[in-house]
């Protein structure tokens, strides 16, 4: 693998409060009108971003970053 | 100058990814617009979105897509081997209107990685719209 295209990106997805249910923490119930269909790389060894509803759970895993040697990890669950 | 084109050739889509890019298939959704050079900004819209741990020798750069609100559903996906990163979901009482924005910081080191990379507002023919991030 060429570590020279390794390339991170960070996405802040901002979401106006007055047009959809959310508040952070009942952010789940805009999502259930908004779904977020996130998908996953496939057949990725490493930097994987995940992104998946499932019922009123956010779970967000993100940026595992070997080319830059480094590592974030986060887990949001809404109600 | 416009490329010749074949009869009944239809035009370019505008901003359509070269052949040689990783970009969408037709499961990921009809291409609305992708990203070029000239979509990326040295700084960010929002300094407050800079993200503090930019490693100093990475080159960085900043776009920013909007989706609208009112859409069967809406969807992101990555592409490729080479792309890691940090997706955040704020609510913002300053947004009012029909559409919400994506801001994208890219962070690389050699400029290949930028060159081979780009993110494509798509349309899936349910209506949903959703962004690709495409890499090598």
């Amino acid at each position: 693998m060429d570590r020279r295209l390794d390339i991170n990106f960070v996405l802040r997805v901002q979401l106006p409060t007055k047009n959809a249910p959310l508040q952070l923490n009942s952010l789940s119930a805009g999502l259930s009108q908004f779904e977020m269909d996130i998908e996953t790389k496939e057949n990725v060894d490493y930097g994987v971003l995940i992104l998946a509803t499932s019922n009123s759970a956010i779970r967000s895993t993100v940026c595992v970053n070997q080319g830059l040697a480094r590592e974030h990890y986060s887990d949001q669950f809404l109600d | 100058m416009e490329p010749k084109r074949k009869h009944g050739e239809l035009p370019p889509i505008p901003n359509y990814p070269p052949h040689d890019l990783p970009g969408p298939t037709k499961d990921d959704g009809e291409i609305i617009e992708c990203t070029t050079i000239k979509s990326w900004s040295p700084k960010p819209v929002l300094t407050v979105n800079r993200v503090p741990w930019k490693i100093r020798e990475e080159e960085v750069a900043y776009t920013t897509f909007s989706m609208p609100l009112d859409t069967p559903n809406h969807y992101f996906l990555s592409r490729g081997a080479h792309a890691a990163g940090t997706f955040t979901l704020e609510e913002d009482d300053g947004l009012d209107g029909d559409k919400f924005y994506i801001h994208v910081q890219a962070s690389w080191r050699h400029e290949i990685a930028m060159q081979s990379s780009q993110l494509c507002l798509l349309r899936r023919q349910s209506g949903s719209v959703g962004l690709g991030i495409y890499v090598s």
